[in-house]
């Protein structure tokens, strides 16, 4: 039986002049686990914000028999109240219509925590909670709403290798309760190891809807984009030049050399970020140090300034006379940085109507465009599909052959192995390993070191 | 008993003022609603001559006006000082257009002096309001969203909650006690004068600061202006030039607000 019907859906966005749906269908099976992939902004995200009754779509059928629950990409939670007031918004039990009865959502709570056994002190601060555990108060906000539809706008991408792992044995637990779940997903990972069928899409459009077990991986990463993706491969073997930079910093203690990339990584609050901060500071003080950030939204761009505005925010200067800026130059310099990196989008649309990996690609031209000796780029790929990723990966290679050195913090591990000629592993704020990435290195060996496990 | 008296206006609209804070918003137009609440009161009480009526009149068209300003302000996602000063200007001119025509004066309406009117009950009103308020806001599922709706308005969307009705409802409550406020003023003179409220309306967005937008804060917000107010008012008497005194609680709401910013700072560096 199908739980969702959608037919005919169309959306049209005036801010950005795009045709964000066109003609979309949609069926999902009562207890599946469907996913749902596509290309950055093929429309996804759209797609459930109208099935979850956010957004209001020009025209189409919808009919759900259940309630729906959203867990978004971007967390919808307050940090400054407890869990338990976060979990009881929308659906509060109340006394007498209302007064908010604390007693019954907290016994409410410990029933779904013990039926599925999570382990979360409900009292605490959400401010206090670590990525991982937020998402699960997240999961647990939405089966409190009493939801038949659990729809996940990629769940696993801010998500470290192990946390994602618990997150799929979650989704399971879910789908073995009775419960329907959509999934927006860029990895593959999780398409073959949870879904039942994925629907994908391209350019709003209703390609094909697939049980997950009659197809491969590399035809789904074909299926998503339209056209088998070129994989870029990058030589972590290859001989380094002469020293560029010596780091110094608390944690990080080693010379970056010409044609090199490090990579450091680490699960979860291991010390990436302290690092990525000092390193941020040095090259701020630093002309020859350029920085593209892991959180892309809040330091690299400017939501809500026109995408040409973005893109000149460093140089404003050079763009200048007697004070005022000109709009002619500006023009042809960001046109041309939008055809040199392929990004989807019109130097005057706003910035925050651009997709993730539109956005990370603007970020990445910005930087790449001054031409840096040493590069520090932190999560480069998170929350953007596959094509981008490997042209982003295609951008870092060209850069390195010019012989740029490249520090890269990730916490995804695949990322890592195949970028970098030297690994740093991370365990609780301090670098607690090099390697050399000839071959002896693997998922396995890393994982272990970031576990902390040295000795074995 | 005097104390009281001074502070019930401030409570009024300060407590009422809060609730947009809640909300996420500013209404700048409390001085507005204060006027023209007391302006409505004593026109319609001097129509009628019904007490009862005067009040439930006042604060109903009070509703109605705070609706339209607030459903514009959200609807046409206005920026809402602007709108709030456009609130003030508006209601002023409004008030001297109505009177103008009733009255045929612009000046001061007064009441027949034998007039009594009881606004006791008022006073008892403000002073279980804030207690009232921190109940509400802690303990009641409109307190819990309407917080949040000054947090985050995706996280109300995303639990299928209109966000909107809270900041509406926000600015609606802040309009009927800044009226009430206007009222109990009107009362007191036992007639309306053109800038009744005195800047009060005013001073309210500068005690919801100082009390560091708490119930409790705000008070104690209200005492000191209180106290100052009552003071220069004897100043004369003394060697010490009123205005030093009555500007005395504005040098320490920018003292708090210093100190309280300085504070964030560092919370922020951690």
């Amino acid at each position: 039986m199908n739980i969702i019907e959608m037919n005919h859906i169309c959306k049209y966005f005036h801010v950005n002049n795009t045709q964000a749906l066109d003609n979309m269908r949609l069926s999902v099976k009562q207890g599946e686990i469907h996913a749902i992939v596509g290309e950055n902004g093929a429309g996804k995200s759209t797609l459930m914000k109208i099935l979850h009754n956010i957004e209001k779509c020009d025209s189409g059928e919808i009919t759900i028999s259940g309630n729906t629950g959203m867990v978004s990409q971007h967390f919808r939670l307050i940090d400054e109240l407890s869990i338990l007031e976060n979990i009881i918004i929308g659906v509060e039990p109340c006394k007498m219509g209302f007064l908010i009865d604390n007693k019954q959502s907290k016994e409410s709570i410990k029933r779904i925590l013990d039926k599925y056994g999570f382990h979360l002190d409900i009292n605490e601060k959400v401010g206090n909670l670590s990525i991982g555990q937020k998402q699960l108060v997240e999961i647990i906000k939405i089966i409190f709403n009493n939801s038949d539809i659990l729809i996940f706008d990629e769940p696993t991408s801010a998500l470290s290798d192990n946390e994602a792992h618990k997150l799929r044995e979650t989704l399971l637990s879910l789908k073995k309760n009775g419960k329907t779940i959509i999934i927006i997903s860029h990895k593959i990972k999780d398409i073959e190891s949870i879904s039942d069928r994925f629907t994908i899409m391209r350019k709003g459009q209703y390609i094909e809807t697939v049980e997950t077990k009659n197809v491969n991986l590399d035809e789904i990463s074909r299926h998503m984009s339209g056209s088998d993706i070129v994989k870029t491969i990058i030589n972590t073997t290859n001989s380094v030049g002469k020293v560029l930079y010596s780091f110094n910093t608390k944690q990080l203690k080693t010379s970056i050399h010409e044609n090199e990339i490090i990579g450091i990584t680490g699960y979860g609050d291991c010390g990436l970020h302290t690092l990525e901060n000092d390193l941020e500071e040095i090259s701020l003080k630093n002309e020859n140090i350029g920085y593209v950030p892991s959180d892309r939204l809040g330091k690299g761009v400017e939501l809500n300034s026109l995408l040409k505005e973005t893109m000149i925010a460093k140089k404003r200067f050079n763009f200048s006379k007697i004070g005022l800026l000109q709009t002619k130059r500006i023009n042809d310099y960001c046109n041309g940085l939008i055809r040199k990196f392929n990004i989807k989008g019109y130097i005057n649309s706003i910035t925050g109507t651009l997709s993730g990996g539109n956005l990370q690609k603007t970020v990445l031209a910005r930087v790449l465009d001054t031409d840096p000796e040493i590069l520090v780029l932190c999560s480069p790929t998170w929350g953007i599909d596959l094509e981008s990723s490997n042209n982003i990966y295609n951008q870092i290679k060209l850069l390195k052959d010019r012989n740029r050195g490249i520090i890269l913090l990730s916490s995804d591990i695949d990322e890592i192995l195949k970028l970098s000629n030297r690994i740093f592993v991370m365990y609780k704020g301090n670098i607690i390993k090099e390697l050399k990435n000839d071959g002896s290195a693997s998922q396995e060996i890393i994982g272990k070191f970031s576990s902390g496990i040295i000795n074995d | 008993m005097d104390i009281f008296q001074a502070m019930t206006p401030f409570l009024l609209a300060s407590i009422g003022g809060l609730y947009t804070e809640y909300s996420g918003t500013t209404n700048v137009a409390i001085e507005g609603y204060m006027t023209m609440s007391a302006f409505l009161f004593i026109t319609i009480y001097k129509i009628t001559g019904s007490y009862f009526l005067g009040i439930t009149l006042a604060l109903i068209l009070i509703i109605l006006l705070s609706f339209i300003h607030s459903y514009l302000t959200v609807k046409l996602k206005a920026n809402s000082i602007i709108t709030g000063l456009a609130v003030n200007m508006g209601f002023f001119g409004l008030i001297s257009t109505i009177e103008f025509k009733l009255f045929n004066t612009k000046g001061v309406i007064f009441l027949e002096r034998t007039t009594r009117l009881d606004s006791s009950w008022l006073i008892v009103v403000a002073l279980i309001l804030p207690l009232l308020t921190m109940f509400i806001i802690n303990k009641t599922r409109y307190g819990l969203r309407l917080r949040i709706r000054g947090i985050s308005k995706k996280t109300l969307m995303y639990s299928n909650i209109n966000p909107d009705f809270y900041r509406i409802s926000a600015v609606i409550v802040s309009g009927i006690l800044a009226g009430l406020g206007g009222i109990f003023l009107a009362m007191e003179l036992r007639s309306f004068i053109p800038n009744i409220s005195a800047g009060r309306g005013w001073i309210s967005l500068v005690i919801i600061y100082l009390g560091r937008k708490h119930p409790i804060g705000i008070f104690f917000g209200c005492l000191i202006f209180s106290i100052t107010q009552i003071f220069s008012n004897f100043s004369q008497k003394m060697a010490i030039p009123s205005d030093i005194i009555l500007a005395f609680p504005y040098i320490l709401t920018l003292v708090a607000l210093i100190l309280t910013s300085r504070t964030k700072v560092k919370k922020d560096s951690l």
